[in-house]
């Protein structure tokens, strides 16, 4: 079953995310395209809000005095201060961080900093990211394990790729990438994918 | 020479439809376009619209930005090519722009922008070919866009037009409906009925006005938020009912 905004859903009081589910009139209406699992609304697409706790994957594009502004591909204005750093950092650095704060002006201070060798950024939904990291990251073990490449996701949407040796297969692992988006509404999707990659 | 045309012939209309059948055909499709978030393409008649919807981005310029909610911008455009009068013409109109701010107002009903606020929403909209009736249909996809975009929204809307042509009222009217009709009424209303676009050209009686009106509620809720419904399941068509491995 589908649910599409507006519909009425029943879902659990205490698991409800207060962007995907509306309260109206003591019942509870979905704004967004979902499915239910376990009393649990399910978003199948949402717009990405950053959360304190999430890693994500972005380019450095601007120094100032405060510190490093980050692109994520969001809404948001990323900032890592400069007393989070130990070195510095370079314009095109790639890095993955945590969010430790969002202020009011919806600007998002960055913490555990760390810069990535080169790779490759490919650009995913964020409300794709779990299905891309799996089950107990089984997915993304998977990926790693077949193609003998590392991979990063940010719950931005931004999934960071290198190689780790001369038999990588990096084009390989984007393509299962672009896959996982395509069918992430299917079930056992982990098989699916395993039998894509050991061909 | 207006009074010469016969619009209605025997109760059917000049393409064999009756007083409240929509034009065909009616294909709604998701997800069109690759690097828009969310998009949209309609057919309906002889209408061909698609819509791109981008966001939520940063706003640029910066000082348009509303502190409490996402601002929506909105772009209504015809290709030179899509019908006989905008032959050639390249650029907003009059009219383009006219028809981006009401559609615009009625999308700032629907969406829940106070969960993205300092951000931008940009849909754009492109008629490829038009027919009479563009802003209901573009209307239409713009939700649809909205939907698989993944913007929250309060409910779902849909748009249709309603017009008088030879003394009755009817739903949906084509170009020579619309050019030598009495009347044209384009309207939107959500799913519990709310109004978000009226407006009306010719001349009605108060009666037919509300007759109309409540016409084109029943259209909308009944065929045209079920096409966006339909259009939404046709996506994720595979397996949904399946528990989902998260």
């Amino acid at each position: 079953m589908i649910y599409l905004p507006g519909d009425k859903v029943d879902v659990d009081q205490s698991k409800i995310d207060r962007i995907a589910i509306q309260k109206r009139d003591n019942s509870m209406y979905a704004t967004v395209v979902g499915t239910i699992d376990d009393r649990t609304y399910v978003p199948l697409e949402i717009a990405y809000r950053a959360k304190i706790g999430d890693n994500i994957v972005g380019f450095v594009v601007m120094k100032r005095s405060v510190g490093y502004f980050i692109d994520s591909g969001t809404a948001y204005t990323m900032i890592v201060l400069n007393r989070e750093l130990q070195g510095e950092l370079r314009m095109g650095n790639i890095i993955s961080a945590r969010i430790s704060r969002v202020e009011d002006d919806q600007t998002v201070i960055l913490n555990n900093v760390r810069r990535l060798k080169a790779g490759k950024i490919v650009e995913v939904p964020s409300s794709k990211v779990p299905r891309i990291i799996g089950k107990d990251a089984s997915m993304i073990k998977l990926i790693k394990e077949k193609t003998n490449c590392d991979l990063f996701v940010g719950a931005n949407g931004y999934v960071y790729i290198t190689d780790r040796d001369k038999n990588a297969n990096v084009s390989k692992a984007i393509a299962a990438i672009r896959m996982i988006v395509r069918m992430s509404h299917l079930h056992s999707l982990t098989d699916i994918v395993e039998k894509f990659l050991g061909e | 020479m207006e009074k010469d045309i016969k619009l209605i012939v025997d109760g059917k209309r000049l393409d064999g439809r009756d007083l409240f059948d929509l034009r065909k055909p009616f294909v709604l499709k998701l997800g069109v376009l690759k690097n828009a978030d969310g998009s949209a393409y309609i057919e309906w008649g002889k209408n061909k619209i698609v819509v791109g919807v981008f966001g939520p981005n940063p706003v640029f310029p910066r000082h348009l930005e509303d502190p409490n909610n996402m601002i929506i911008r909105c772009q209504y455009s015809m290709t030179t090519f899509c019908s006989l009068e905008e032959h050639g013409r390249n650029g907003p109109s009059r009219r383009s722009i006219e028809i981006s701010k009401v559609i615009r107002e009625a999308l700032e009903q629907i969406v829940l922008r106070k969960h993205y606020p300092k951000t931008m929403l940009e849909v754009y909209i492109t008629v490829l070919q038009a027919e009479g009736g563009t802003r209901t249909a573009s209307l239409t996809a713009a939700v649809a866009a909205l939907v698989d975009a993944g913007i929250p929204l309060k409910t779902l809307a849909g748009a249709v037009s309603m017009g008088k042509i030879d003394g009755k009222i009817v739903a949906d009217l084509g170009k020579e409906e619309d050019n030598y009709g009495q009347s044209d009424i384009p309207m939107a209303f959500t799913k519990e009925g709310d109004l978000l676009l009226l407006q009306m050209d010719g001349k009605l009686t108060k009666q037919e006005f509300f007759n109309a009106l409540d016409k084109g509620y029943e259209i909308v809720n009944k065929k045209i938020i079920k096409a966006i419904r339909d259009a939404v399941e046709e996506k994720y068509s595979e397996e949904i009912n399946k528990k989902l491995e998260l």
